[in-house]
């Protein structure tokens, strides 16, 4: 058997606060005793509501943080510091704010001591291919929202990484753009299917980029809550699969389950 | 008078400069009036129209060239030094969490003592030639870059930061595409102050005790109360103060075009 691109075993992931360490009280616990796992190719979503920590189940699978408890495994392989394998898009503008638009997708070859003109033409090649062609010289300032999405995008993929974090890469922008961005998202995907493990707070969004679909309980603690594949047929778009039955009735199916889970933590707070 | 303050337009562009120039001979010829009167004495006060053929005698016949090569040789060696070991250092502290908890109360004992006091010290290790100067600038342009450095550096933002180091980026490229520009900037926005505060050091110093430069010359004048070349260099450093300052903003502009220009400024 082929072993996953991606296998959470048993995360869990304590802050310790101040406030927790100078009255005594527990640590915060962020995420607790969670398993996922994505296949080879899979698009995967995670939604949650906002501040469950899905974030930090993205940093674990990164190597930016350091699991409390639990393994993480990479194509069946323990993952020692920064995983090598992935690539990460966050949700905040991550562009050096003092490089052209080019030279900041150059920047991964760059680090990996690429020879400048052939770093040089390949990242041309990606700027055209998310729709920049043409804007390499322009500084992420002069940009749009949408635009530093896509030069993110081609930073990213130009490292052909084998699995993609995306943490809500499209919250900040408008939907219009969205739709554009999650379109190109998927084009780029199926031309060669890489693992995508993508955070959103979006059940829509959720739906119409995936294969399959977890929902985390509200924080502290959160932890998987459900889990639907979503038999949606490919290729898909975006705008238009939205209005279909099928979509409908998925969309209502894990609503049901999370506003269950939405409630009981509004119960528990009033309790508190 | 009333019109200019009245209607906003008539002080844009060219007319504003105009009116500046104006401002400037009214107070010259104010000085000059008062002096000429007698309501204030020329001993004390010196004549404008002398201040200013000292100056112009003094450039014509090139005697303040020397004086004022040595002077600006201070100011730039002081800045130059004082600005790469500030970068270097701040750099340094920085990014060892360990040496600026160590270091951070001498660091700031040192930064609000008054550094000018350190000026006789550095005559007795240092003589009187360029290299006391320099030093007394050094001090004053070092704390000014160094607090922006470690500014600039404690600045990055951490997901830009964890960006790059997802892209790959060892220790040694993280310094050089995201610390050191980082902290660039923030020096470069300090770049005024600190020139400005190398010119202090140099004139100071050789004020101090020296045996050329622009200090020298006005100590020299102040020595014998000759009040109207004290004015002529103190204007000739004033010139030459601006001069540096307007070279400065070149620069930043130069160096910063990726930094998105101030909300209005395009408007005006």
């Amino acid at each position: 058997m082929i072993a996953p691109a991606v296998a959470l075993r048993e995360i869990t992931c304590r802050f310790q606060t101040t406030r927790a360490l100078k009255e005594g009280t527990p640590a915060y616990v962020a995420v607790n005793r969670t398993s996922l796992s994505i296949a080879d190719g899979e698009f995967l979503s995670v939604i949650g509501p906002t501040g469950c920590g899905k974030s930090t189940l993205l940093n674990v699978t990164a190597g930016l943080l350091k699991p409390s408890e639990g393994a993480v495994e990479i194509f069946g392989e323990s993952l020692q510091g920064l995983n090598a394998k992935a690539g990460y898009m966050f949700q905040a503008d991550s562009l050096l704010p003092w490089r052209t638009a080019l030279e900041n997708v150059v920047l991964g070859l760059e680090y990996r001591r690429v020879p400048g003109p052939e770093a040089t033409a390949r990242a041309l090649e990606w700027l055209d291919r998310v729709g920049l062609g043409g804007f390499g010289d322009r500084f992420p300032h002069q940009l749009s929202g949408g635009m530093r999405k896509r030069v993110s995008l081609a930073q990213m993929l130009i490292l052909d990484p084998k699995i993609l974090l995306m943490d809500e890469p499209f919250s900040a922008l408008d939907v219009q753009t969205r739709i554009l961005m999650e379109n190109e998202l998927l084009d780029l995907w199926s031309a060669d299917r890489k693992s995508v493990l993508f955070i959103t707070h979006d059940l829509e969004e959720a739906i119409a980029l995936s294969d399959r679909v977890i929902a985390l309980s509200a924080g502290p603690g959160t932890h998987p809550i459900g889990e639907w594949v979503i038999d949606l047929p490919r290729p898909r778009d975006i705008a238009e699969i939205r209005l279909e039955r099928r979509f409908v009735e998925l969309h209502r199916l894990i609503w049901e389950t999370m506003k269950e889970e939405v409630l009981k933590g509004y119960v528990q707070s009033q309790r508190k | 008078m009333s019109k200019a303050s009245g209607n906003k337009s008539a002080l844009r562009g060219p007319m504003l400069r105009v009116w500046q120039a104006l401002l400037l001979l009214a107070v010259f010829g104010a000085w000059q009036a008062l002096v000429v009167t007698n309501v204030l004495p020329k001993f004390f006060f010196g004549e404008p129209i002398k201040v200013l053929t000292r100056t112009v005698t003094w450039f014509t016949t090139g005697t303040i060239w020397p004086h004022l090569a040595t002077t600006l040789l201070e100011t730039v060696l002081a800045f130059v030094i004082g600005a790469t070991s500030a970068l270097v250092i701040g750099l340094w502290l920085a990014l060892n969490p360990t040496a600026s908890a160590l270091t951070e109360p001498y660091i700031k004992a040192v930064n609000s003592m008054p550094r000018v006091i350190l000026a006789p010290i550095f005559a007795v290790w240092f003589g009187l030639g360029i290299w006391s100067k320099v030093a007394l600038g050094i001090t004053l342009v070092f704390f000014v870059v160094f607090f922006n450095v470690y500014q600039g550096i404690k600045e990055v933002s951490p997901v830009v930061l964890a960006n790059t180091r997802m892209l790959g980026a060892s220790r040694a490229q993280l310094l050089r595409t995201v610390y050191l520009p980082s902290a660039t900037s923030w020096v470069l926005s300090s770049l005024h102050t600190a020139v400005g505060m190398a010119f202090v050091g140099a004139v100071v110093g050789e004020y101090l005790g020296s045996s050329k430069g622009v200090g020298y010359l006005i100590l020299q004048a102040e020595g014998v109360f000759d009040v109207n070349t004290v004015f002529a260099g103190i204007l000739v450093l004033t010139i030459f103060a601006l001069l540096l300052d307007g070279l400065v903003g070149l620069v930043e502009k130069r160096l910063l075009v990726w930094r998105p220009a101030p909300a209005g400024t395009e408007t005006h």
